[in-house]
């Protein structure tokens, strides 16, 4: 027999004794989607991406469709829902190719940060030499407001959807991996990874097996939070006309852009306004719930 | 007490070369920005010689490491430069554009720290009833609600619609007197409402935390009166989880502030920034970010100091007092 099958009979040792205490709980997805607000988030966010998924065939006008006779046009106006902006665009067009570049990049910078800070944090977490090192780096990116730094990062790259993206992911990654190391130093100190250890348990083994699920929870909501977050942040930077290019319309962008307009046109700025908020809100009450699912000092409260 | 003033003073090692890196890294950074500071200062219609000459008054036809060391040098007497477009020092420009930030992020910071805290306290005594739930939901609204678009809807509501409050613009108390607390209503409103959000919802959860400890079971169980438990003994218990939210809310304020004083037309950092980085004027953008920086770098410091004077389990590293 050797190592490895030894490992492998301790983890269902182990795992039986975790779907014990697993047992006497509800399945996560009934406790998390018993919450109305909860499924409401989710039908929001899978509405969004589904309209930035098909954005060309829902759209009624390409999003650079000037008509300069229906300028500002209000709300509920014939042919343009949303009404129209001071060059004649159609509000609700632009929103759909808006969704589209916010949550594409978004989405992006969840999973590139979400990839990176976590492998930083537990390599740091598990290497005390690294550790020191990373750490003072962690220290030095953070100690710039996240809107400042964007704003040096995009005056030194120039605005574009990729520099755009370089920045989030060099914002929000050193969050992450503060998260993710400090998760790590909890378990590295747990029973079950000194056992796996001492019966010559793989490296690899120790950290996809053992610490990456057991940390796995506290950085999905991170995560979660975060999504929220960079749209936000970017919908900051676009304010400073460091966002998205004016070309590429984004939820951010039509924002800023309205902002000019609020006198005669609130619509501009309160409808992608209103759509960030809301995207902001679902992934917020979609974090909360993932976090008392994992909770179990939740239950019963 | 003497290991308390060792613990400052590490800290206070442990900042220095952090504070040190950072500026070398925004010189650096500066000098990566594309086109030439000189013809940007000159306009489109300068001649070579006219750009040498600008760039030998300037210091720019120096080598870039002598450069640095011209600029790190006098960063130590706390001489931030020349700028190019004012043709004024750096600090002159910097100090009269940091008030209105300055301004704008204490007053937000100490009324959400009032409001949030107060909030949170509400909700964890009356846990579960009905006022927790109505604090729970306005909070969660609160902490998704993007400050630039709640800007732009106080700005609608306050002043276009109802003509209470200017719509933009700033006064110093010396001009406006107490007219000037007008222009700075909106922005601290719209500043303030994310940070109040979190700062309840911490206080609220770290305090149920602590009503279930059981030194607050032994305190009941004295038959101590219920406000000093929930003061005395709860309280005192969050301060530490309040004051680490203080210092990141500060650090999010400062990003804040500059977004809200672009909406609201207020002379401060903000636009100072902007307008820098369109004119290539490097000095002040250098300039302001150190001082954001070293800004930071002393609230965390501070931040560090109070968790030690709040919570005496802190240790100071070798010796314990």
């Amino acid at each position: 027999m050797n190592t490895d099958d030894a490992v492998w009979e301790t983890e269902q040792a182990l795992a039986q004794d975790m779907s014990i205490k697993r047992g006497r709980r509800e399945s996560w997805a009934k406790v998390l989607f018993r919450n109305p607000l909860v499924i409401l988030s989710c039908i929001y966010i899978a509405g969004v991406c589904f309209v930035a998924v098909f954005a060309p065939l829902l759209a009624s006008y390409p999003p650079h469709y000037t008509d300069i006779y229906s300028r500002l046009l209000p709300p509920g106006s014939p042919g343009h829902l949303l009404g129209t902006d001071q060059l004649g665009r159609d509000v609700l067009s632009r929103m759909i190719y808006g969704a589209r570049t916010s949550f594409y990049i978004s989405i992006l910078v969840t999973v590139s940060v979400g990839a990176l800070g976590i492998t930083i944090g537990i390599f740091s977490g598990l290497s005390r030499k690294a550790d020191e090192i990373i750490m003072r780096i962690t220290d030095m990116l953070m100690s710039l407001p996240p809107v400042i730094a964007g704003l040096a990062l995009m005056a030194v790259l120039g605005p574009s959807i990729t520099n755009l993206f370089i920045v989030l992911v060099v914002v929000f990654t050193p969050r992450v991996a503060r998260v993710a190391r400090g998760e790590t130093l909890v378990v590295r100190e747990a029973t079950y990874i000194k056992a796996v250890q001492s019966m010559k348990g793989s490296l690899g083994r120790i950290i996809f097996k053992h610490i990456l699920p057991n940390i796995a929870s506290p950085l999905i909501v991170q995560l979660c939070l975060m999504f929220g977050g960079a749209i936000v942040t970017e919908a900051a930077l676009s304010f400073l006309g460091i966002g998205s290019p004016p070309e590429i319309p984004s939820w951010g962008n039509i924002l800023s852009d309205g902002r000019i307009y609020i006198r005669g046109g609130w619509w501009l700025s309160i409808v992608p306004g209103t759509a960030i908020f809301l995207a902001v809100l679902a992934f917020n009450l979609l974090g909360d719930a993932l976090r008392d699912v994992n909770d179990p000092r939740q239950y019963g409260r | 007490m003497k290991g308390f003033i060792k613990y400052c003073i590490r800290r206070i090692l442990y900042i220095i070369p952090l504070a040190l890196v950072m500026c070398t890294l925004i010189f650096f950074l500066m000098r990566l920005i594309p086109g030439d500071p000189a013809a940007a200062y000159l306009g489109p219609g300068a001649t070579v010689e006219e750009i040498e000459e600008i760039s030998e008054i300037m210091g720019l036809d120096k080598p870039l490491i002598v450069q640095y060391g011209i600029w790190l040098g006098n960063l130590f007497t706390g001489d931030l430069g020349q700028s190019f477009h004012y043709r004024e020092p750096v600090n002159e420009i910097i100090f009269t554009n940091i008030k209105p930030t300055l301004q704008i992020v204490l007053i937000s910071t100490v009324i959400s720290l009032v409001i949030g805290v107060a909030l949170g306290l509400i909700s964890a005594f009356k846990q579960n009833s009905l006022v927790d739930r109505f604090i729970v939901t306005l909070t969660t609204a609160m902490m998704a609600v993007p400050f630039m678009w709640l800007a732009l809807v106080l700005i609608l509501l306050f002043g276009v619609v109802l003509r209470w409050l200017p719509v933009a613009g700033y006064r110093t108390f010396a001009e406006g007197g107490l007219e000037s607390i007008k222009f700075l209503v909106l922005p601290v409103i719209a500043i303030a409402i994310t940070q109040i959000g979190i700062l309840a919802r911490v206080v609220r959860s770290r305090m149920a935390d602590v009503l279930h400890q059981d030194y607050i079971l032994t305190a009941k169980a004295k038959g101590l009166p219920v406000w000093t438990i929930l003061i005395k003994h709860a309280f005192r218990n969050t301060l530490i989880t309040v004051l680490t939210v203080t210092g990141m809310m500060l650090a999010a304020m400062i990003g804040g502030a500059v977004i809200i004083e672009i909406i609201f037309a207020i002379p401060g950092m903000g636009r100072l920034f902007v307008q820098a980085i369109t004119r290539r004027d490097y000095a002040i953008i250098q300039g302001g970010m150190i001082v954001i920086v070293i800004a930071y770098l002393v609230i965390n410091f501070i931040v560090d100091i109070l968790y030690a004077v709040v919570d005496p389990r802190v240790s100071y590293g070798s010796e314990r007092r």
